[in-house]
């Protein structure tokens, strides 16, 4: 090849890299002062009023809470009566059992007295054929509704859930989550604060339980994880809550609850054909449809976010686990990006089509695979005797700095808002973390984000894989 | 240079920028920097937070029991209390000088607000203004920030300050939400007409939060005069129009009908919804018509609502437009709605259709004498228990035929259908009374035609007296006796000896406690003949109808033609229903039966019925009385329950105390295939005889059989049994008194299973029965380590640390017995 062109191509490929880093980092600065700025906001907005007042208000709306459950039997009692216990007057938990191959809707039965029901089914809902609806013979757990069907997946057990409830809002929820027990007092805040817009959903902040005391259900005592691994999952969870969605909240332009804990207005979650069966990345998924129909309707709409740590999960604490759940995310992204190719710097989405969708694009997508392709790339320049090291040593090095100070700004704003990590010790755990994670941690993300676009593009099958869960310390 | 310095060099395609790597290098330092200094932040952040936080608690601790004796002060107080009063308010006055002091009484005084009510209340409201807090609560009210302003007036709101009402109605539509919102709750709350003067002046929307919020001041306000919210129905706020309407059904003002109608015509769904439910909640029957009118034009969730409306308040006339909607709508929640609403107001006008069998679809119900077919099935489970229990679900409401049918479910091996057995004796021309023990059926219309005439099909309801009566056999009750009856001749033909037979019974074996036998049951339905002449109705006692009963027991046949199962369930119904004519069966079920099980309910069922207490001798293959057995040496059981050694000690016991009654059983022991035991049994015999008739020698000695050897053993093995059960549940804790039998075992051909003798009397004493040895796993009871170590261990060493070495060698109960925990510890190891 001529050395021109070599050359010139080369200096395009610079280009690009040195474009997109500029751009992450204006991005990512903004990120951070918009973040700061909804912290304070939200902090002074809601230091007024006591929400527990309200909690048997007779105009209090109706929740419906939708655990899908599979194979949980180890914890499902526990997990429910965690749930039953939240406070709020007017909500119902409802169980979608998808086909347990385990023992969990005996254990729901034996645990909560209940007996199957007679009700009708809508014949309009696609999901897998209901078994049977049942409800406890006992007054204390009326608001628990357990639904055993075929399984069909979390995506199916999430809608059937939302045919078979009555209530104006539903929460998908994970059923191994802990809820906080004010969470539903927070999330029908968020629904019904607004007066200009229509709140389709409201998502929240997942807090890492790992190490966490908890007893009959409630948080007792917040703890760092043990684990590194989910030592470096909490701190991106810090960054990815406190900075990153607390920023897409502030512009009005979040495109993703996590599938943890997600609330939707039922009624447009069935207008739009609820979960996407098709895919492993639901919870984005139907975020993205909601906000595009309630565009293509012209109807004034908004995606809250609680940024009080109302949710708290166990994270993967083996990397082989870490990578199938980054790589069914990879693949979720992938799947809802491309379904959702129309909205691509469409100005007819707003800010959606022309700052979030680009961003999840470019930053979410495409960010491991350019990582991963520039560092064969660093590679082989090296050999072919391309590389100006002075060069390479000084941008990584800006960019590793870079990275390290978000994390530390991400710390900062937990430090401000929750405080929740009271020894000192576990901060400077957390700045380590940070120190060490692009070494560490970041690489074995971007290896499970190329994974999962590599099967996704190759049309490897592949499902959502398994977590196993230690389950949290008890008291 | 150049090289190194730049990176990128000018093409003539396009002008790319030149990175300075040292541009690289400062960026570095610059972020490095930031993060040193959020590092700096972060810290100091903390520790200004936790020194806060520490300064905030021990000030409060000290201001709050400052304050709690300002609270709790009272006027009559004595001179030094009213002394200290005024030095404690001097005091405060003091530390109020200083602004972070009065910022912190006013958080605690609105701690305290939540905690306090009544009289303490008012005096909190009365010391935060003595305090002269409100002033600054007023400052705030000045604030350009949105915040501060917010928090003066909440702070206001709370401690009821009036003179802030003013202040706060000037807020009510200021452009700061969170100030605005403040600002109505303080409308609200300061004055009982501040809801009026809110809704009227209020120009912004009212969120839902708001109007949850406001109803929730409204509705804590002592003594309330709700306005008449119908007013505000008019408004051109439709979020007033929202909030008057859950205002008026929460406060049932139902003086709004017309506008109420109206409003279901309004363009905000929420609105109509709410308007729906005023509706329904009000019963404004003349608002159906215009909901029939709107219907189509409304959103989904809206037509639930009419629909339900209509159910509710709707007549006859409205099922034509219910079936129309039927019909008409696409959404499956709509039409299912609409078949519900027909239902409620024509019950059963449509039908199920879904599920139906095809085959039964069509057919029209059989209606013989009377309207409805009656249907008992009964269930009976084989429980481990083995007791007859009814099925749950009788479900008919009304018992008006009498043609019984059995259900029988194949399929579950542990449940027969009774009337499979009922029908069979039934048939063999019996009845299934006897005039034995009481028998209390007093759960059904027994229905009895003549059998031997007529093709209908008997069946009783229930079998056993231990049913509870359900609320559906009161209404069975009910309405059988309300049928005509007329009682009916049975027409069963015993011989005129039996019946004597059976009368001389029963004067020779009167009821105990006299009770009279209750037969409450026979109301005998002839055919659907109507006579409502109740007077006419005695009950029948048990001598009406001894004539019917048979005196063989009509069990026999049917028992040795059954599955053990069935022998069991048969054996269950016998125990209930059955009477001495069935004692003659149970020996000889017990004599014969191969099946344990079945052969020890039998036994059990035999000591129920005869009163007395039977025995099972395996060896033999005989029962023997109780008496028998009493009558007998007091030895025996022990010898039979004990292993070898406790045999040879025992032997030497009955030599040194028994009586005559042990020569006998000597006697019986000298054929004992055991040398050792023949030879104790033969010395202890001499002994005894020696001890008792001192002057008599008898001779006794070995008895030979034909080709020389000793004599067979005559007993192999006993199993003497007070009740016949194999699996029982141990205590937890020994001694129990539910432990009242006693199980012993004796095999000579396996002594493993043997126990020494102490253990005999130890199990007596403890009341403990002692484990089925066939394998370890089938003894059902638990044990704790207390139990298996300390416990044993003390009750064994108080009473039976007599055992030798040897006895501990082998495989005995004890050591089985201590050895269990271990064993189910490894077979869950695996």
């Amino acid at each position: 090849m001529d050395s021109g062109v070599f050359d010139i191509i080369l200096d395009y490929i610079n280009i690009v890299f040195l474009v997109f880093t500029a751009v992450l980092f204006v991005m990512f600065s903004t990120m951070g002062y918009l973040a700061s700025r909804n912290s304070f906001h939200y902090k002074n907005k809601n230091s007024f009023g006591d929400l527990s007042k309200i909690m048997a208000s007779p105009l209090a709306p109706s929740i419906t809470i939708i655990a899908p459950a599979y194979n949980e039997g180890m914890t499902i009692v526990e997990n429910i009566r965690s749930l039953l216990s939240l406070q709020y007057v007017n909500y119902e938990v409802m169980v979608v059992n998808d086909g347990s191959k385990d023992d969990t809707l005996e254990k729901m039965i034996l645990a909560y007295d209940l007996v199957k029901t007679e009700r009708k089914t809508d014949p309009q809902c696609k999901s897998k054929p209901i078994r049977g609806i049942y409800k406890s013979k006992q007054r204390s757990f009326s608001k628990l509704t357990v639904i055993d069907k075929d399984n069909g997946g979390k995506s199916d057990a999430l809608n059937t859930g939302l045919h078979l409830s009555e209530s104006k809002y539903v929460g998908c929820i994970d059923v191994d989550c802990l809820l906080l027990p004010e969470a539903l007092l927070h999330v029908v805040k968020s629904f019904s604060q607004r007066t200009k817009k229509r709140v389709v959903a409201v998502g929240g902040v997942i807090r890492v339980a790992n190490s966490c005391v908890i007893s009959g259900g409630t948080l007792e005592e917040i703890r760092l994880p043990k684990s590194w691994l989910a030592k470096f999952q909490l701190l991106e969870y810090t960054r990815s809550f406190i900075l990153g969605r607390m920023a897409w909240g502030r512009i009005d332009s979040l495109l993703i609850i996590s599938g943890a804990f997600g609330f939707f207005d039922r009624e447009i979650a069935l207008v739009v054909g609820g979960y996407d069966t098709n895919t492993v990345g639901e919870d984005m998924e139907i975020v993205f449809k909601m906000r595009r129909y309630m565009n293509d309707q012209n109807l004034a709409h908004t995606v809250e976010y609680i940024p009080d740590p109302l949710c708290w999960t166990e994270v993967p604490e083996s990397a082989k686990i870490l990578i199938n759940q980054r790589d069914r995310w990879a693949r979720g992204n992938l799947e809802t990006l491309h379904k959702h190719r129309e909205m691509f710097f469409n100005p007819k989405y707003g800010k959606l089509g022309m700052l979030s969708y680009p961003y999840w694009f470019f930053y979410e997508w495409l960010a491991p695979l350019l990582e991963f392709f520039g560092f064969f790339t660093i590679i082989l320049f090296y050999f072919l005797g391309i590389l100006n090291l002075a060069f390479f040593v000084a941008i990584t090095l800006m960019v590793y700095t870079f990275s390290v100070m978000f994390s530390f700004y991400a710390i900062l704003w937990d430090v401000y808002s929750y405080n929740q990590y009271k020894k000192t010790k576990d901060i400077f755990t957390l700045m380590l973390c940070a120190i060490v994670e692009p070494f560490m941690f970041h690489p074995l993300v971007v290896y499970a984000a190329v994974r999962g676009n590599f099967k996704k593009l190759f049309k490897i099958n592949s499902g959502w894989g398994t977590i196993t869960r230690k389950g949290f310390a008890k008291a | 240079m150049q090289i190194t310095n730049v990176t990128y060099y000018s093409f003539p395609l396009i002008n790319v920028t030149n990175i300075d790597v040292d541009l690289l290098w400062t960026l570095t330092f610059v972020f490095v920097g930031l993060a040193v200094l959020y590092v700096v932040f972060v810290l100091y952040l903390k520790n200004k937070l936790t020194t806060k936080s520490k300064k905030i608690t021990k000030r409060k601790k000290e201001l709050a029991f400052m304050l709690g004796d300002f609270l709790f002060y009272e006027e009559d107080a004595t001179k030094k209390e009213k002394s200290n009063y005024i030095n404690l308010k001097v005091e405060i006055r003091g530390l109020l000088k200083e602004k972070f002091n009065r910022e912190l009484l006013s958080e605690i005084l609105l701690d305290l607000y939540k905690d306090v009510s009544g009289e303490t209340l008012q005096r909190l409201f009365k010391l935060y203004k003595d305090l002269g807090l409100h002033l600054d609560a007023f400052k705030k009210l000045r604030s350009w920030r949105w915040e501060v302003v917010s928090s003066g007036i909440l702070e206001l709101t709370q401690m009821q300050v009036m003179e802030a009402y003013g202040f706060a109605t000037k807020f009510i539509n200021d452009k700061r939400g969170v100030i605005r919102k403040q600002a109505e709750i303080a409308t609200v709350t300061l004055k009982p007409e501040g809801i009026s003067y809110f809704l009227d002046t209020t120009q912004y929307r009212i969120s839902e939060w708001q109007q949850l919020k406001l109803l929730d001041v409204i509705r804590n306000i002592d003594d309330f005069q709700p306005p008449q919210f119908k007013l505000w129905l008019t408004s051109t706020n439709k979020d007033v129009v929202l909030f008057s309407l859950r205002l008026i059904k929460y406060y049932k003002q139902n003086d709004a009908n017309a506008s109420i109608t109206q409003l279901v015509k309004h363009k905000n769904n929420q609105v109509k919804t709410e308007a729906i439910q005023c509706i329904k909640e009000f019963c404004i029957f003349e608002a159906l018509d215009t909901l029939k009118n709107v219907f189509w034009k409304c959103s989904l969730d809206i037509q639930l609502l009419i629909l339900d409306a209509i159910a509710d308040l709707g007549k006859e006339d409205e099922i034509g437009f219910l079936q129309h909607v039927e019909k008409k709508s696409k959404a499956f929640v709509v039409k299912s709605k609409a078949i519900s609403a027909i239902n409620a107001i024509a019950p059963e006008t449509i039908m199920p259709t879904e599920g139906m069998d095809e085959k039964l679809k069509n057919e029209s119900p059989e209606v013989p004498f009377v309207e409805v077919e009656e249907e008992i099935i009964y269930e009976i489970q084989n429980q481990d228990n083995n007791e007859l229990s009814p099925f749950e679900g009788i479900d008919k409401e009304r018992i008006l035929g009498f043609e019984v049918e059995s259900e029988e479910i194949s399929d579950l091996p542990a449940k027969i259908v009774m009337d499979d057995i009922i029908e069979e004796f039934l048939e063999s021309g019996d009845t299934l009374l006897d005039k034995g023990d009481s028998i209390e059926l007093e759960f059904l219309p027994l229905i009895v035609e003549d059998i031997s005439q007529s093709d209908s099909k008997i069946g009783l309801s229930e079998i056993g007296n231990e049913v509870p009566e359900t609320k559906e056999e009161e209404i069975d009750n009910k309405e059988v006796s309300n049928l005509n009856v007329t009682y009916e001749e049975i027409t069963a033909e015993p011989s005129s000896n039996e019946i004597v037979e059976n009368m001389e019974n029963i004067s020779d074996n009167p009821q105990p406690e006299d009770k009279p036998l209750k037969l409450e049951f026979i109301p005998l339905v002839v055919a659907n003949e109507v006579e409502n002449d109740r007077e006419d109705f005695t009950e029948p006692t048990l001598l009406d109808c001894l004539d019917y009963l048979p005196h063989e027991s009509v069990f026999k046949q049917l028992f040795f033609e059954r599955e053990n199962h069935n022998k069991i369930l048969l054996l269950n119904t016998i125990q209930d229903i059955g009477s001495k004519h069935e004692i003659e069966l149970l020996k000889e079920i017990v004599n014969t039966e191969e099946n344990m099980p079945i052969k020890e309910r039998a036994l059990e069922i035999l000591n129920d019925i005869s009163g007395k207490k039977h025995h099972y001798i395996k060896a033999e293959a005989r029962l023997i009385d109780n008496d028998e057995l009493k009558s007998g040496s007091v030895f025996k059981r022990l010898f039979y329950a004990g292993d070898l050694d406790s045999k040879l000690m025992l032997l030497d016991e009955i030599a040194a105390w028994g009586d005559d009654k042990e020569l006998t059983f000597l006697n019986t022991l000298i054929e004992h295939p055991i040398q050792e035991i023949r030879e104790r049994a033969l010395h202890a015999k001499e002994k005894l005889q020696n001890r008792l008739f001192p002057e008599e020698k008898i001779n006794v000695g070995y008895q030979e059989n034909d080709q020389g050897k000793r004599g067979e053993e005559h007993v192999e093995a006993n199993v003497i049994e007070t009740e016949p059960k194999l699996n029982f549940v141990m205590d937890k804790e020994l001694g129990s008194p539910q432990q009242k039998h006693k199980i012993i075992q004796d095999s000579t051909n396996n002594s493993g299973e043997l126990m020494p003798l102490e253990f005999c009397f130890l199990l007596d004493d403890l009341e403990i029965k002692p484990p089925k040895t066939d394998t370890v796993l089938d003894v059902d009871f638990e044990f704790t380590k207390g139990f298996s170590g300390n416990q044993v261990n003390d009750n064994y060493n108080q009473r039976a640390l007599i055992s030798t070495e040897e006895q501990k060698e082998q495989d005995s109960f004890l050591k089985q017995w201590l050895s269990f925990p271990a064993k189910i510890l490894n077979k869950f190891n695996g």
